[in-house]
């Protein structure tokens, strides 16, 4: 390897690993989505959290913002950061969204994540505010 | 990079996170680095902290339950034969709001990078912690690098001013007036 790579060569070689570690989550995503859920229905709060923070992290990293918002809104509510206590249905119809919205990785649609968001989002800003 | 290149450091990971861990390896590696450790749990990279020499550290602030923390002052208040204190530590988090970021702050990080982070920042966060290093202090109370900047790390900083009293001075001028 050059050990002598000038900032330019540096960030751009990471750029090209970033962007190959970002088309191996979009890969898993289903996966780890599907162990939230079941996280979420055994009612393991820890591990919710954990896998939550874990989703938000990557999706945010990645590209996939909507997902980030709802794990990130997930994560707070399973660590008991909220205004009003959430509704099961609410939590269900989030858990729903994302499961759409992960459906397919290699084609997303932006146009029925951003309606899906934009239904569920009173919820998500009814139990928090600040999301 | 400056003073110190990438490629003769040692940086070790503690992120139970493999997505991110795995990223930030690949990030680090592009960026020259040839040794860099991976732990997925906090035991494991305290034993590293005891057996290896390492140049820096990054750790997941969510890692076992919010251990993360612990792990630092660790670092910061128990002597190993292979690295000293002032171990320049980088925190990784997601959560960035403000009542965490002073319990980061007051652990004794030495820079706290918030996820998403790109690969600039990265190199930003890496060079500053080794290559631009705060006075080391060590009180009762907090044992880290100064959590405050100084001015030649920071172009836009004017505390100086305040410290040589200019500041008192001019304002006791106004108060007189």
């Amino acid at each position: 390897m050059n050990e002598h790579l000038n900032k330019e060569q540096m960030l751009a070689r990471a750029n090209n690993a970033v962007e190959k570690a970002g088309l191996e989550f979009s890969g898993e995503l289903k996966k780890r989505i599907r162990e939230l859920e079941i996280a979420i229905h055994q009612n393991n709060r820890q591990e919710a959290v954990l896998m939550a923070y874990n989703l938000e992290s990557e999706a945010s990293t990645f590209g996939w913002p909507r997902v980030t918002r709802i794990c990130k809104w997930l994560r707070k509510i399973f660590s008991g950061e909220f205004d009003l206590a959430p509704e099961a249905e609410e939590v269900l119809d989030a858990l729903n969204a994302l499961k759409v919205m992960v459906s397919n990785p290699e084609e997303r649609n932006e146009q029925r994540d951003a309606a899906l968001f934009e239904k569920i989002y009173p919820s998500l800003k009814r139990v928090i505010s600040e999301i | 990079m400056g003073k110190t290149e990438i490629s003769d450091l040692t940086i070790l990971i503690a992120d139970k996170n493999s997505f991110i861990a795995k990223t930030l390896f690949s990030i680090l590696e592009a960026f020259g680095a040839k040794r860099i450790i991976l732990c997925d749990d906090l035991d494991d990279a305290e034993k590293k902290f005891h057996n290896v020499e390492i140049d820096c550290i990054f750790v997941d602030f969510m890692m076992d339950k919010r251990a993360g923390l612990d792990f630092i002052r660790k670092i910061r208040t128990k002597p190993s034969t292979k690295n000293d204190p002032e171990l320049p530590i980088i925190l990784e988090t997601g959560v960035t709001d403000i009542d965490s970021v002073i319990l980061a702050r007051d652990a004794g990080v030495t820079e706290i990078i918030s996820k998403p982070f790109s690969p600039a920042q990265v190199l930003q966060k890496l060079d500053s912690a080794i290559n631009r290093r705060r006075e080391f202090i060590q009180t009762d109370d907090f044992i880290g690098p100064n959590r405050r900047r100084h001015k030649e790390n920071n172009s836009e900083w004017a505390g100086d001013n305040d410290r040589r009293g200019t500041n008192r001075e001019t304002q006791k001028k106004a108060m007189d007036h």
